[in-house]
């Protein structure tokens, strides 16, 4: 059975076999890689390994606002930051100290640490490559891409890893931390496809502001999926974040409640696994889920009123069926 | 001369790395990579302020090479040298732009990504990164002219 979340592309009529052709072309194409090389046999692996391809398709979107739409270049700019989110994760799975990845053991496991940090930093230093080679005014997007973007992705994983089992962080550091990690690479893929194709700076910037509304319902979501999918749906154990010692919006949340927040504050990752099932009905049980997710909405309905703003263009038809898609994904 | 402009850029950097990161730039054992480097910048005829951003380029890269060749087999002792590494890699972008050495990220660009290769495949990378800023200088920059009497 198709569900909402397979026919994202056909709704937007993006053809996906062209993005993952790109992807892989940027690595089929580098002149320094062998086709025998474990770099290159590494990240093929990863990128048909699948994924959603959400941000390569909102780079598309983005570009649907201006002068020049799916122009090579966006196609080009949409492979570039599924790659960089392709690389983050590659880090992020070291970090995480994750055995899987979109059911696959996580590359580290099988490179081993070394390997994969340099095949996660090929990535993104092929990434810059790419921008200072092929495309149109380099200036014009490295900032966005290169720069900012990782900087803050890393100051997001800074902030998680300082607050690891430490579930007292305030809701203002848990906006910082999930715009950091999530909503800002969302926001920029819009804005650069955006750019590409010349739209007005004002667009441009609704358009970020779009992305930023939906990245943030976006981590919510997931957020609240890790207590209420099982395993097999989310292809890692349930209630992974928590046992990571990630403080997450519903954990924040159910910290209010001083019978859950007791048995939240003595958990550590030495604790059995028990302790954590145990954690996860109680929060389960708080009410913190419907909180969250009524946040979610919030941001959700931010970025439906950026939606009438931007009414003018053919294009808007587009960012509807973005947001029905965050609205209604499952997993 | 060359440890003074070591010192004034290991000053800027410091001004403007974020708090959050808590990373402390050291010199460690690329001290003579520096050193080699900031001879050859005052070889060449250019404003002290892109003296120090080009040194600065190169530390920051430096640095996070160092770092991740570094990186503790141990999974629960990895984490935090991957992200410094992480960090400063994009440091060094940001600075870059900020300083107004574009040409260089396009340029040092192809070879950023051969050593990142070579280390993924198990070979040596030490002088690879010296030897393309030295020809960016050489490509960019005159030499400085010296009388001779």
């Amino acid at each position: 059975m198709k569900s909402y979340n397979d026919s994202l592309h056909e709704q937007l009529n993006i053809p996906l076999q062209r993005i993952n052709r790109d992807l892989e072309r940027i690595v089929l194409h580098d002149p320094d890689v062998s086709s025998r090389s474990i770099v290159a046999q590494s990240v093929l692996e990863l990128i048909r390994a699948g994924g959603k391809r959400l941000r390569p398709m909102m780079t598309i979107v983005g570009s649907r606002f201006g002068t020049e739409p799916e122009s090579d270049d966006a196609y080009r700019l949409a492979a570039v930051v599924e790659l960089i989110h392709a690389a983050s994760l590659v880090h992020d799975d070291i970090l995480d100290q994750a055995d899987m990845r979109r059911g696959q053991p996580a590359l580290h496991r099988k490179t081993g640490i070394y390997k994969a940090v340099h095949i996660g930093n090929y990535m993104m230093s092929r990434v810059i490559e790419l921008m200072t080679s092929n495309v149109q005014e380099p200036e014009r997007y490295i900032q966005d891409v290169a720069s900012v973007t990782t900087t803050q992705l890393c100051i997001g994983e800074y902030q998680q890893m300082h607050h690891r089992y430490n579930f007292e962080l305030s809701l203002d550091e848990y906006w910082e931390k999930t715009r950091n990690k999530t909503a800002l690479l969302m926001a920029t893929c819009l804005q650069v496809g955006a750019k590409a194709s010349d739209a007005d700076d004002r667009v441009s910037e609704l358009l970020y502001a779009f992305g930023d509304h939906l990245g943030m319902a976006f981590q919510v979501r997931d957020d609240i999926m890790d207590f209420t999918k099982s395993a097999e749906q989310l292809g890692k154990p349930a209630g992974a974040d928590l046992r990571n010692g990630h403080a997450t919006l519903p954990v924040i949340l159910a910290m209010k409640d001083e019978a859950v927040a007791s048995r939240l504050r003595e958990l550590r990752s030495t604790s059995p696994d028990a302790a954590f099932d145990e954690a996860i009905e109680f929060i389960r049980a708080s009410g913190a889920l419907d909180q969250a997710l009524l946040m979610s909405h919030d941001f959700m309905q931010r970025a439906w009123g950026i939606i009438d703003q931007l009414s003018d263009f053919n294009a808007h038809e587009d960012l509807r069926t973005l947001w029905n898609y965050f609205e209604e994904r499952t997993y | 001369m060359n440890r003074q402009l070591i010192m004034e850029t290991g000053r800027l950097l410091t001004q403007e790395m974020p708090p959050e990161a808590g990373i402390r730039l050291t010199v460690g054992s690329d001290e003579h990579f520096l050193l080699d480097m900031a001879s050859a910048l005052h070889a060449y005829d250019m404003e002290p302020d892109e003296r120090r951003a080009l040194l600065g380029c190169y530390w920051l890269l430096r640095q996070a090479m160092r770092t991740h060749q570094h990186v503790p087999a141990e999974e629960q002792l990895a984490g935090k040298t991957v992200l410094d590494g992480d960090f400063l890699m994009s440091m060094y972008y940001q600075f870059a732009v900020r300083h107004g050495q574009m040409k260089l990220v396009i340029d040092l660009a192809t070879t950023n990504k051969r050593i990142q290769i070579r280390r993924a495949e198990g070979n040596t990378t030490d002088m690879l990164l010296h030897q393309r800023i030295c020809r960016f200088l050489a490509k960019h920059y005159k030499q400085v002219a010296y009388e001779v009497i």
